[in-house]
């Protein structure tokens, strides 16, 4: 008897871990596990962020591309400044000025036409937040910033999980120099973070208009 | 030990990874607006020799050329507000002289231009190379920036424009 009570205690000696170890093991291991998963979730996160970026960057670009192709190939390109009123057609006067003949729609649905004369200085620089022309196939065509997002004639051209904020700034368009139509569009994601400002400029290839 | 050596390697494996990817993701957001802004440079370009052939047209005297202020080779800077090319920046490529394109606040909206208050990592250089004959101009836009780890970057656009009015 005396010999198995030295044979168990030996064996406790040298196999298996105390309850301590364990724990303390244990304790290390979730530790570990934790800092790595909580690294790895963020690390997901942020890569979620940028893929979403690298989308809304490329919906911007597209964006601006359809609205360069299409304004480089049209005409009459104007500034909108009222809601519901459509230029139908402007000629250039003597003095340096314009008359248009602009279409308004009343909220009611009554149609208006007016002919109003404007005269506009090289200087004037005002930011729009749409601008109407005429597009290769004869219609008019809006682009504008609608809310937090750009539009062709009312319709969304760039996505709905993310914020648009920008303008237009128009020069030339008196019909006496090539028109330039300047883009900046501030990118935010549904956060209000900033992901990029972006800009271009058109010009119109109305000089073949001219000769 | 080494259960924890395994998941440790292997949890920094995957972060440097996942650290990585997202650092290029940043860059293509950089990479956009630089593209956008050598495609302005482009037009802008393009908008003034338009100008240059209205007015020709609409003098009808000849006094003006083409290419009116776009024969001397060298790199200029415009932004959206140039009437015309402006004084030559250099002679040679060199980003270091360029001026850093800035935010200007133009109602509520911001706009780069060389005017704004808020200095960004962009420079843009407009090369004009006349030499080949007068008949023909080869314009290339260059934005410079810096990325965020200190990289330089580059998007360079080159177009040709022609006296075929």
């Amino acid at each position: 008897m005396p010999q198995i009570k030295i044979k168990t205690r030996q064996i406790r000696k040298t196999k298996g871990f105390t309850i301590v170890e364990l724990v303390v093991a244990l304790g290390i291991f979730v530790v570990i596990i934790t800092v790595a998963t909580s690294i790895l979730l963020s690390s997901l996160r942020s890569l979620r962020q940028v893929a979403h970026q690298a989308g809304a960057m490329d919906n911007i670009s597209l964006a601006m591309e359809q609205m360069a192709r299409e304004v480089r190939m049209g005409a009459d390109i104007d500034p909108v400044n009222g809601e519901g009123i459509t230029r139908e057609r402007r000629t250039a006067i003597p003095n340096g000025g314009v008359i248009t003949r602009e279409r308004i729609t009343a909220s009611n649905g009554e149609e208006i036409t007016r002919e109003r004369r404007t005269a506009i200085s090289d200087g004037e620089e005002i930011l729009h937040k749409e601008f109407s022309f005429i597009n290769h196939e004869g219609r008019i065509i809006i682009y504008s910033f609608c809310g937090t997002r750009m539009c062709r004639n009312e319709q969304y051209i760039t996505m709905s999980n993310t914020i648009i904020r920008g303008g237009f700034l128009i020069s030339n368009f008196d019909g006496e120099k090539t028109p330039r139509i300047t883009i900046a569009a501030q990118v935010e994601d549904m956060r209000g973070n900033t992901l990029g400002l972006v800009q271009t400029t058109i010009s119109a290839r109305l000089i073949h208009y001219k000769l | 030990m080494v259960a924890m050596g395994i998941i440790t390697i292997g949890v920094l494996g995957v972060t440097g990874f996942l650290a990585r990817s997202i650092g290029e993701g940043r860059s293509v957001a950089d990479q956009t607006i630089a593209a956008n802004l050598a495609a302005e440079g482009i037009e802008i370009t393009k908008n003034i020799l338009d100008g240059n052939s209205l007015e020709r047209f609409r003098l009808g005297d000849g006094t003006i050329a083409w290419n009116e202020g776009f024969n001397m080779p060298g790199f200029f800077e415009v932004d959206f507000r140039s009437e015309s090319l402006g004084p030559r920046v250099s002679t040679v490529e060199d980003r270091n002289i360029l001026r850093p394109l800035k935010k200007e606040q133009v109602g509520d909206a911001q706009f780069y231009s060389y005017t704004g208050a808020e200095n960004t990592t962009f420079r843009r250089s407009i090369e004009i190379k006349g030499g080949i004959n007068e008949h023909h101009i080869r314009v290339t836009a260059r934005v410079y920036w810096v990325a965020r780890e200190g990289r330089p970057n580059q998007v360079m656009l080159s177009s040709d424009f022609y006296n075929w009015r």
